[in-house]
């Protein structure tokens, strides 16, 4: 597997440059929160730590929730009583485990995908990098 | 879920228009409401008991629905902490109670309109004090207003498992195995 030119990069970033051959590292990871149940998947799979459940929560979540999941149920009540739009992140108590936002840094991740594969909202996609990153000659074999 | 009925016509104070859900453990609040009920002491005409058989059941999803559905004010009554008879029902109660009133700040609306007690099956006053006191504080804000019911929510709940239907919104087609194309 080449390295792109976006895996390169971060190979650059990663200490002691270990993942040289880890293949796949480099998608772009792509979050849609509005999917997100919050279940920590990611957070348990990630080998670097660049996902993390936050102690906050995101009332955006819940409002743009699909219908008929949980989270849209809880955003369709919340939104019938709301008088204004929320106002910034919500902190969580320490025993409320699912209704929490995922922090996610850029600059930690591989890109290596296992959040993508092991997410059961299949709120995660992760992107091969463009063909445009393509790797260039001499690094491609 | 059917809109709570208003409050029955009595010949003393109805309480108004207001209602107060209050989800009651049946280990310790509801048996305290059961005795005052025993000893007729009467409860604000206001409240609605809902039995409950832990307040660690009590999701927030309970409590935003039912302020959402006509409830002016929820309360959770429950066990003392500590004294949960499933351990620790009552601090998972606790803290739910706590993130939906951050929840209701949030977007604005007042967080005494949920609030948690606790109390001993042995302590009818304590409880008749809690849904008096609850009710009060409803009779001191402005009524809740709500907007209308999404026509989806009932239709679109679907049975398998939660899961966004393939024609609802927000449901878009996404390469699962974008990752794998990659590796």
């Amino acid at each position: 597997m080449p390295l792109t030119n976006r895996g390169r990069e971060i190979l650059s970033r990663v200490p002691g440059g270990t993942l040289q051959s880890t293949t796949g590292v480099g998608c772009e990871i792509v979050r849609h929160e509005e999917l997100c149940v919050g279940c920590g998947t990611c957070a348990a799979n990630c080998p670097s730590g660049a996902s993390q459940r936050s102690d906050t929560f995101d009332v955006h979540q819940l409002l743009d929730a699909p219908a008929g999941s949980r989270r849209g149920a809880l955003g369709d009540a919340l939104r019938r009583i709301m008088r204004h739009e929320p106002d910034g992140l919500v902190e969580v108590p320490a025993r409320v485990t699912v209704l929490r936002t995922i922090s996610y840094d850029d600059q930690k991740c591989l890109g290596c995908g296992t959040c993508a594969r092991g997410c059961p909202a299949e709120a995660i996609e992760a992107r091969p990098p463009k063909a445009g990153a393509a790797p260039d000659a001499e690094m491609s074999t | 879920m059917t809109a709570i009925p208003a409050a029955p016509a009595a010949g003393r104070d109805t309480g108004g228009d207001r209602r107060v859900v209050a989800f009651c453990c049946r280990e310790c609040a509801y048996a305290a409401a059961d005795a005052s009920a025993n000893a007729r002491t009467s409860l604000p005409p206001t409240v609605r008991l809902v039995l409950m058989p832990c307040t660690g059941r009590v999701s927030p999803l309970h409590l935003l629905s039912a302020l959402a559905e006509g409830a002016d004010g929820v309360m959770v009554a429950g066990c003392l902490e500590g004294q949960c008879h499933y351990r620790e029902g009552n601090f998972n109660a606790i803290d739910r109670v706590a993130f939906v009133q951050r929840l209701l700040k949030s977007v604005g609306v007042e967080p005494e309109r949920c609030r948690m007690f606790t109390m001993s099956a042995g302590e009818p006053p304590k409880f008749v004090a809690a849904v008096k006191e609850m009710d009060r504080v409803i009779g001191g804000l402005p009524p809740l207003e709500r907007s209308a019911a999404p026509a989806a929510t009932q239709a679109s709940v679907d049975p398998a498992g939660g899961r966004p239907a393939a024609g609802s919104p927000g449901a878009t087609a996404r390469p699962r195995a974008a990752v794998r194309g990659a590796a």
